[in-house]
């Protein structure tokens, strides 16, 4: 008698071990907000790739049978996969916007005008998934899936790809700061030597010269990345598509970035020939 | 000869006696006798027409074959005689020909590269100048805290900006299927 009372205290507590276990989503400590939002947009996508494939069983049932049922159930499938659909296009702009604010910091006059455009995206893309609720037939929800094509063969993919330009902007901008800062140290350092007058004349030129070298290859970074903000504003002002500039902003920022690297290299040969005697 | 026949025809005729249905049986002497009484009186048996049948069929192409070995043998003879010293030595001639230009086809890329090699090692080739140790010799500011921390600074800088991919690879656009329609 107690060893069946045993038993069944112990599953008992087995029972209630895998009931009232809830999935956990484990977290990282160093997991940022751009993190979050990323995995977010991870799931959403699998499961609209997941809809997508009932709704194609779906249709080519409805189309083969033609039966009431069948349409019954492509009207289903199609539902949810026009919301599936705009919840991968609500949280791929979430993980832009995330990622653009973990780029530039502080929000400038460019990024502003960026989250105005992408917020505006993001109401409609919510009015529109609140909507297909409301659809009686097949035909309506085809019609409402027409409508976002539209609208994002001719706003959204071009949003995608200026706030994607913007962010690689962003990252050459940060690093541009930070290169000037630390020019800008070298050289009052360098200066306050030139006056305790410890090197020799052919010393100092020597390490004038890689300063002026470095110098150079700074101003060029920074033309350079002139060069790229204008194929970016004249996008946007002639209403273009981003889609097709993008690749061409990507190299200007690319050749930037490589001025960047040799002024740093250049900084490194003065700061080894301070430290080496004549 | 006549041996010879007996081993490779009579096995054949044999055969081909089996495949008619004709049983070849030896023929004792009571039989005959038997067989004779028997002739005057009643019509010959199939087994005995059979036998005499096979008898006169062998006799015959004993003969036959006779004839043509006896023809074909110093014609055979005399083929053999010409082809075993002609051709041979053309064939041995044709042969040692061959395996010569085989194996000079086999050697004549190693001649080549021999004599490549040869005119190659007369060219002098360069060589660096050797270049001196050089001690390094700190300068009076080679321990100065500013530069140090200067240098460090753009040392990770420096490590940062070669290491920076500006283009958001993960961040692609999603793939969507945007044409929903029920047309066949």
């Amino acid at each position: 008698m107690i060893k069946k009372k045993l038993v069944y205290c112990a599953l008992l507590v087995l029972l209630l071990f895998f009931v009232s276990t809830a999935q956990v989503y484990s977290q990282n400590p160093g997991e940022t907000e751009f993190d979050r939002g990323y995995r977010q947009y991870s799931q959403k996508l699998e499961d609209y790739n997941e809809k997508h494939d009932a709704y194609v069983l779906a249709r080519s049932n409805y189309l083969k049978f033609n039966t009431l049922q069948s349409k019954s159930d492509a009207q289903a499938a199609t539902l949810a996969l026009l919301q599936a659909r705009d919840e991968v296009l609500l949280s791929y702009l979430n993980s832009l916007k995330l990622k653009l604010t973990e780029v530039s910091g502080a929000e400038n006059t460019r990024t502003g005008d960026l989250y105005v455009k992408i917020d505006e995206e993001i109401s409609w893309l919510n009015d529109h998934k609140n909507k297909l609720g409301s659809a009686g037939t097949l035909e309506d929800l085809v019609s409402d899936s027409n409508n976002e094509k539209l609208r994002y063969q001719l706003t959204t993919q071009s949003l995608f790809y200026e706030t994607l330009s913007n962010i690689s902007y962003e990252k050459v901008t940060s690093f541009r700061d930070r290169e000037a800062s630390l020019l800008s140290s070298l050289k009052d350092r360098f200066n306050q030597i030139k006056g305790e007058g410890k090197f020799g004349t052919t010393k100092l030129q020597l390490i004038d010269r890689w300063l002026f070298e470095s110098d150079g290859r700074f101003q060029r970074a920074n033309e350079k990345q002139l060069e790229a903000d204008k194929i970016i504003t004249t996008t946007i002002e002639k209403k273009g598509n981003f889609a097709s500039a993008y690749e061409g902003i990507i190299l200007t920022l690319g050749q930037a970035q490589q001025y960047l690297k040799e002024a740093s290299s250049f900084m490194k040969e003065v700061i080894r020939e301070i430290k080496t005697a004549e | 000869m006549s041996q010879i026949f007996d081993k490779i025809i009579a096995p054949f005729v044999k055969r081909l006696n089996s495949l008619l249905g004709k049983k070849t049986q030896p023929v004792a002497s009571g039989e005959v006798a038997s067989g004779e009484t028997r002739e005057s009186s009643e019509p010959p048996s199939e087994e005995s027409v059979g036998r005499e049948v096979s008898e006169r069929e062998m006799k015959d192409i004993e003969r036959a074959g006779k004839g043509v070995l006896s023809k074909a043998k110093p014609l055979a003879g005399s083929v053999i005689k010409k082809f075993s010293l002609k051709s041979l030595g053309i064939t041995l001639t044709i042969l040692i020909f061959l395996s010569l230009g085989l194996l000079a086809a086999s050697k004549l890329p190693d001649l080549l590269k021999k004599a490549g090699e040869g005119q190659e090692q007369g060219m002098a080739e360069p060589t660096p100048t050797p270049v001196g140790y050089q001690l390094y010799k700190p300068s009076v500011y080679a321990g100065d805290p500013e530069i140090l921390k200067l240098e460090e600074e753009i040392n990770i800088f420096d490590r940062e900006v070669s290491g920076a991919v500006l283009k958001e690879t993960t961040l692609n656009p999603p793939t969507l299927d945007f044409n929903i329609d029920f047309k066949k």
